[in-house]
């Protein structure tokens, strides 16, 4: 039997393999780990996959991208064998480990870059595929509450499931990141789907009980609900309805939330007392800065230029454990979880700012966008590209966690795409694309 | 609709084409790298690492000779969230294992006392610094490494020289200094409750026999610590060395070296094959 598809549907198949595979396969390996087969690491082997596909991009594309991408492979092998001399103590494994996260994000947008200008544009279903990740989270995690099947984010001590996820911190800031497209989705057209989905993914967040996905999911959905409550435009009966049906039951769910919360206070301890302390400034990451900071004192200024690699992972794990309980043997290999640290510590200020620059680049690339074509879209990548930028400095988990970065990488991707297609439009057409989308971001 | 950019691009058949032309200049190429990072792996120094496991002496303790709270850890760990386990005294032990003024304190010990074997491995400290004192401060920040774990209150160290015998005596020679410096902290500490005790005494004539009593309890705290016998350091293991070299590290420091020169050669190849390919099209078109 021969399937022949065509470029259009070529783009939706590949680009549905790139992006919806990712929460199945991190729930799957969930459940394989729950019931002890942890060894089959179907997720890893997906993300080594597309990886490789990325390393042959980068050495077969031309652009901006993959030469940058090459520069940076470059320079962290230039790094490690500095570092290595004059003892010889490099861990290059652990090392590749942690840089191939860091370029994730950059891969996945090079592989999405590659199928839209192979195979066609298909935005809408990109979108599609970053909401995706976050109503089958929260659908897990509600299961997960409903059965008592899975895991515990904080063991006893405090409230918080997380269902089959390993790591509860690259799912939460992930199903962030999902939440704001979500959110748009919910804007701009109001539908029984569209609510489902976006109450499924702030179930899953609420269950999660990190800091983190709790104080961002309830910017995210206050910064959402503000914009639709008071710029989306109600023409018909119908709308105005809906737009009032939709500000009772948000007063609703806040006064029972807020009055089930102070019942339950014990239950909540934990997380609202930290929440209460980073609101008043307090690092979330202050032991293990500490600890970072210790271990690059003992060192001299080359220590900043190049980093220490994996000697620093293993000293702050040391300087960590002087201070905290460790119940694990005498090695102990500690990521700072702030990524500016951990970039730094590892590999020296420069490439430190090197990698930074290139989020902050797309960052601003976002920025730009949603002032030359202010959609709720646009604002959407805006928000979940600045969660991801500042849950990186305040709490780690971005730039090396796959899962959030997976996301990203599409969110840059599409960024480049509309500035691609702005550039190629004439500025009348640039004028009329603004208005009409304007007009759909706020005109239903 | 965005242009596409294979015209420009290259497929992997390109990569290989070429490396089909040039068989020769690729085994060369490689050979070298093999070469160069074989020959970087065999002139970096062959360290030895001496070990040893020890934890704070249970009668030390139990007769006061370590007060269970620090002053130093808790100031160090003055944000919101830290709640470190700051009442066992391994902590102590351990931040100021970890210190500054230890290692410093080191380096100046090892420098004198063991200039010979210094001098000895004089070309390889070159790369710690320009002058011997800086070397040697570099050097015990990089080698000397300390270890805690809060549920047996032991402290594992580590310590690496240039050849296995030497090590082994400096690192003894790195616990006793500990173990002497400890005791001075002590000392120190005995001294000043005993002057504080003494001016409070003198102000408070009424409850001269508690005082008297609590003067001979630290008299005699003070004598057991500076007796010539005693150890606030009990050892768990002696210092052992490993038989053979510990680092360099073979296989990551040989893959680390020809990871960089096939990464360089390919970055230079990848820019020639797009060259080429651009011309190419420019003739093709």
């Amino acid at each position: 039997m021969i399937i022949s598809l065509n470029r259009s549907q070529l783009a939706r198949l590949l680009t549905i393999a790139l992006i919806f595979p990712i929460i199945w396969l991190d729930s799957l390996y969930g459940i394989l780990s729950y019931v002890g087969l942890d060894v089959v690491r179907v997720s890893l082997a997906f993300r080594m996959l597309l990886l490789a596909l990325g390393l042959v991009l980068i050495y077969t594309q031309r652009g901006l991208l993959p030469s940058l991408l090459k520069s940076i492979i470059l320079l962290w092998l230039l790094l490690l064998l500095i570092q290595s001399y004059p003892v010889g103590d490099t861990g290059f494994f652990s090392d590749l480990n942690i840089f191939l996260r860091w370029i994730y994000p950059f891969v996945i947008t090079l592989l999405a870059l590659y199928i839209y200008r192979e195979y066609g544009v298909v935005e809408q279903l990109s979108e599609k595929g970053i909401a995706h990740f976050g109503w089958v989270f929260g659908a897990f995690m509600v299961f997960s509450f409903a059965s008592g099947i899975g895991l515990d984010s904080y063991g006893d001590h405090a409230f918080g499931i997380k269902s089959f996820y390993v790591g509860g911190n690259d799912v939460g800031l992930a199903a962030l990141i999902s939440l704001c497209v979500l959110a748009a989705f919910f804007y701009e057209q109001l539908s029984w789907s569209s609510a489902g989905k976006l109450l499924l993914c702030f179930s899953g967040l609420t269950l999660l009980g990190t800091k983190a996905g709790w104080i961002g999911a309830a910017i995210i959905l206050s910064v959402f609900f503000a914009l639709y409550l008071l710029f989306k435009r109600s023409v018909t009966l119908q709308q105005r309805v809906a737009k009032t049906i939709v500000a009772i039951m948000l007063s609703v769910v806040v006064v029972s939330v807020s009055s089930f919360v102070h019942k339950n206070y014990e239950l909540f301890e934990y997380q609202l007392t930290q929440i209460g302390q980073i609101m008043e400034g307090a690092n979330p990451r202050a032991l293990l800065v500490l600890a970072g900071e210790r271990e690059l004192q003992q060192h001299d200024k080359q220590a900043d230029l190049v980093g220490l690699g994996e000697r620093f992972y293993l000293g702050s794990g040391r300087e960590h454990y002087l201070i905290s309980n460790n119940s694990r043997v005498f090695d102990t290999y500690l990521i700072i979880e702030q990524d500016w640290y951990d970039l730094r510590g590892a590999f020296g200020v420069p490439f430190a700012l090197f990698m930074s620059a290139m989020h902050l680049f797309f960052w601003f690339a976002a920025i730009a966008l949603f002032f030359r074509q202010p959609t709720i879209r646009h604002f959407s990548f805006i928000l979940a590209l600045t969660i991801y930028l500042g849950h990186g400095y305040a709490a780690g988990h971005a730039f090396m966690g796959t899962q959030p970065s997976s996301l990203v990488g599409i969110i840059y991707a599409l960024i480049v795409v509309q500035w691609q297609r702005l550039r190629q439009a004439t500025p009348t057409a640039v004028q009329q694309t603004a208005s009409q989308q304007r007009s759909g971001a706020v005109g239903h | 609709m965005l242009k596409s950019n294979q015209a420009n691009g290259l497929h992997l058949a390109d990569y290989w084409r070429w490396l089909r032309k040039h068989v020769l200049l690729t085994v060369i190429m490689l050979s070298i790298g093999v070469a160069l990072s074989w020959t970087y792996w065999q002139q970096l120094p062959r360290l030895y690492q001496a070990q040893a496991l020890l934890r704070i002496d249970p009668i030390a303790y139990n007769q006061g000779m370590v007060r269970k709270v620090d002053d130093l850890v808790l100031n160090q760990t003055g944000a919101a969230f830290a709640q470190p386990a700051t009442t066992r005294p391994e902590a102590r032990i351990a931040f100021y294992f970890s210190g500054a003024q230890f290692q410093a304190d080191v380096a100046q010990h090892l420098a004198t006392q063991f200039a010979p074997q210094w001098d000895a491995v004089d070309a390889a400290l070159q790369a710690y610094g320009t002058t011997r004192h800086q070397q040697i401060e570099q050097y015990v920040a990089r080698h000397l490494h300390t270890f805690r774990n809060a549920i047996d209150g032991g402290h594992g160290v580590q310590w690496y020289f240039y050849d296995p015998a030497t090590a082994q005596q400096q690192l003894e020679h790195i616990i006793q200094l500990l173990d002497d410096n400890l005791r001075q902290v002590a000392i120190n500490e005995l001294t000043s409750q005993l002057q504080a005790l003494a001016s409070s005494s003198a102000a408070d004539s009424k409850e001269s026999a508690i005082y008297a009593e609590i003067e001979s309890v630290l008299l005699s705290r003070l004598q057991i610590v500076q007796s010539p016998e005693f150890s606030i350091l009990h050892r768990l293991m002696p210092a052992e060395v490993s038989s053979s070299p510990r680092y360099p590290n073979r296989i990551p420091v040989l893959a680390v070296g020809l990871i960089t020169w096939c990464a360089l050669w390919f970055t230079i190849l990848n820019g020639y094959l797009l060259r080429h390919a651009v011309q190419r099209n420019e003739v093709m078109s």
